[in-house]
């Protein structure tokens, strides 16, 4: 279901996904528990994500640095004597202006040139985290930080953290939602369907597309500063290029754009790379398996959702789900001609945005 | 017929691609209310001068000014906001959107509220949210498209899709609406529609420039129409009057309106 007819989710299947939510925690095991909490952050990172590719239009490689900017920014501050929850809140603000600063120039590049700056923002990341020891704790990293509080509750266990997050998706999946809902979210809509019939209806454009970005990346802050928080450790090996990588296979899979999409994709490729992890490192194998995998099973993915599901996994059930509907009797409503239209758009899959060949 | 007022005034607009000059030294100016119709053979320049007025091309040289402000370096989206509308002749259409959202976006330009008062739905922004519905429902029956309001847009078929055009112009309450070859494709019933719904918006002293190449339409709506040939105004006057005008004639000699002149 895409950010226009996600007020179509009947309520049984919130409050289903929200049983599912609260109840799971109390049943996995510590080793899924992490996934489940990795798979949260992820989606956090993703909705984000989706915003910018599915809207501006602009795909960033670079994801992984503005979550690593998160949780160093609250992994420093948390170890600087600030209280760890303020820290997390400053998590996402630091990482929205460091954003913004670099977007003001990175921006007037496009298409594939821009795609590469990102990149080269996680490029110069990983190059500057190991020489500002002092600060970043170098290649080594920053541990013993100190766990999180709200008010008089300890956020310790892998559970806490699962509860914890599951919120942070819920509040950044409605933002998301309320954006591309009303006036600053048509616009990028429209923005990414016209950028001439955009700017003729008093769209910023540039303005517009900074914000997305700046946007993106902060969401990308506070997953990264639960991140931290979680694990209690931080260096630059958790923020490696491929990360992005995924993210942005996430955003595809799931579907660009859509909300929902962004949980599907995230919970997607999270299970297939442990899957992958686990088969990779049998014994017998050679230690660098499990990337090579993981990077040939992503291409071959990519090449597969672009080809044949080009509105992602969420777009295909959507459209299936419409047919679905169509075919009971209640929803042939308009006359002269329409139908045909109707079902032509079904066939096509306008509705959902796919900046496919901007990938 | 009205005398040439404040409302717009173009002196010496100049743009040229290349070695072609694509708008040449036009000087004219429209009065608040007037519904201008704009002429001229093909590629006379008529749709690089409305992309001039809607700042889509910046000009070399000559000034544009709009109620009494110079306009011609301003952004397309800072003089939309000053209310100035167009509609493009290539429809441009936001797909992936409904035909309601598709004329809400036109609500752009006269509300304020942006991404952290939309993120927690504060309430100007549901109240701006409420009166662009609002403002967007009424122009959807204005160009009698109501009925299609949660239909997606690139489903409609082309005549409805221009009148979505007028009515994403419409939802953005213009002060000057430029419509390009709003007619071009349109049957004859649409035609009809279009042409009651520009002398409703007359009526009511909506100021609007009108490109068309049916010279008739244009006639039947517009009480003066100017004539562009090669970048440049060669006439300017009643139907009547350019229908006699000589520079008309020879402009147009061997196309339509020589058949009519005749």
């Amino acid at each position: 279901m895409s950010m226009r007819a996600s007020r179509k989710i009947p309520l049984y299947a919130v409050v289903a996904a929200g049983v599912i939510t609260l109840v799971l925690p109390l049943m996995l095991s510590s080793t899924n528990t992490e996934i489940y909490v990795t798979i949260g952050l992820y989606t956090i990172v993703v909705a984000g994500l989706s915003l910018l590719m599915g809207f501006a239009g602009q795909v960033s490689l670079g994801q992984a640095a503005y979550y690593g900017v998160g949780s160093y920014t609250a992994a420093i501050l948390a170890l600087h004597g600030w209280s760890p929850l303020v820290a997390l809140i400053a998590a996402p603000i630091a990482t929205a202006f460091l954003a913004f600063l670099v977007g003001v120039p990175l921006l007037r590049l496009k298409g594939h040139a821009l795609a590469f700056g990102t990149l080269a923002f996680q490029l110069i990341f990983l190059a500057v985290v190991p020489e500002t020891a002092s600060l970043t704790g170098g290649s080594i990293g920053l541990s013993a930080i100190p766990s999180l509080r709200i008010g008089p509750l300890a956020i310790s266990s892998g559970r806490d953290y699962a509860y914890l997050v599951w919120i942070v998706v819920v509040a950044t999946l409605i933002i998301a939602r309320n954006i591309t809902r009303s006036r600053p979210g048509r616009g990028l809509r429209a923005m990414a369907a016209s950028v001439s019939g955009a700017s003729a209806t008093g769209v910023e454009v540039e303005r517009y597309k900074l914000k997305d970005f700046t946007l993106s990346a902060a969401f990308a802050g506070i997953a990264g500063g639960i991140y931290v928080f979680f694990i209690g450790y931080v260096s630059p090996d958790a923020f490696p290029v491929v990360l992005s990588i995924e993210f942005v296979i996430m955003v595809v899979v799931g579907g660009i754009g859509t909300v929902s999409g962004a949980f599907v994709g995230a919970a997607l490729i999270t299970v297939v790379s442990q899957v992958l992890t686990s088969l990779g490192t049998s014994p017998s194998l050679p230690p660098q398996l499990p990337t090579v995998l993981s990077l040939g099973v992503y291409a071959v993915l990519l090449i597969v959702i672009l080809r044949l599901l080009p509105s992602g996994l969420v777009g295909a059930f959507s459209r299936l789900w419409k047919k679905a509907q169509s075919a009971s009797p209640i929803s042939h409503v308009e006359g002269d001609g329409t139908e045909g239209a109707i079902s032509a758009t079904g066939s096509e899959e306008p509705d959902e945005l796919t900046l496919a060949d901007e990938v | 017929m009205a005398e040439a007022g404040e409302f717009l005034v173009a002196r010496d607009l100049t743009l040229s691609f290349g070695g072609v000059q694509a708008v040449n030294s036009v000087s004219f100016s429209i009065a608040k209310g007037e519904l201008r119709g704009l002429i001229g053979p093909n590629g006379a320049g008529k749709s690089t001068l409305f992309h001039l007025i809607s700042g889509h091309f910046y000009p070399d040289r000559g000034s544009l000014v709009f109620e009494g402000n110079r306009i011609e370096n301003k952004s397309p989206a800072a003089r939309a906001k000053m209310g100035i509308s167009i509609t493009f002749q290539a429809v441009h259409l936001f797909s992936g959107m409904t035909v309601l959202e598709n004329v809400m976006v036109g609500g752009h330009s006269w509300t304020k509220h942006e991404w952290l008062e939309a993120s927690f739905r504060l309430r100007r922004c549901r109240n701006e949210e409420r009166s662009i519905r609002e403002k967007a429902m009424w122009a959807l029956t204005m160009v009698g498209l109501e009925r299609y309001a949660n239909q997606l847009a690139e489903s409609l078929p082309l005549g409805r899709q221009r009148a979505l055009q007028i009515a994403r112009a419409l939802c953005s309450m213009p002060k000057l609406l430029l419509l390009d070859e709003p007619a071009s494709g349109l049957r004859g019933d649409e035609r009809r529609e279009l042409l009651s719904l520009l002398e409703k918006l007359h009526e009511n002293a909506l100021t609007m420039i009108l490109i068309e190449h049916d010279v008739d339409f244009v006639t039947k709506v517009a009480p003066r129409i100017s004539v562009l040939d090669q970048g440049q105004v060669i006439a300017d006057g009643t139907p009547d009057e350019i229908r006699e005008h000589p520079a008309v004639i020879s402009a147009y000699l061997g196309t339509a309106i020589s058949h009519e002149v005749n």
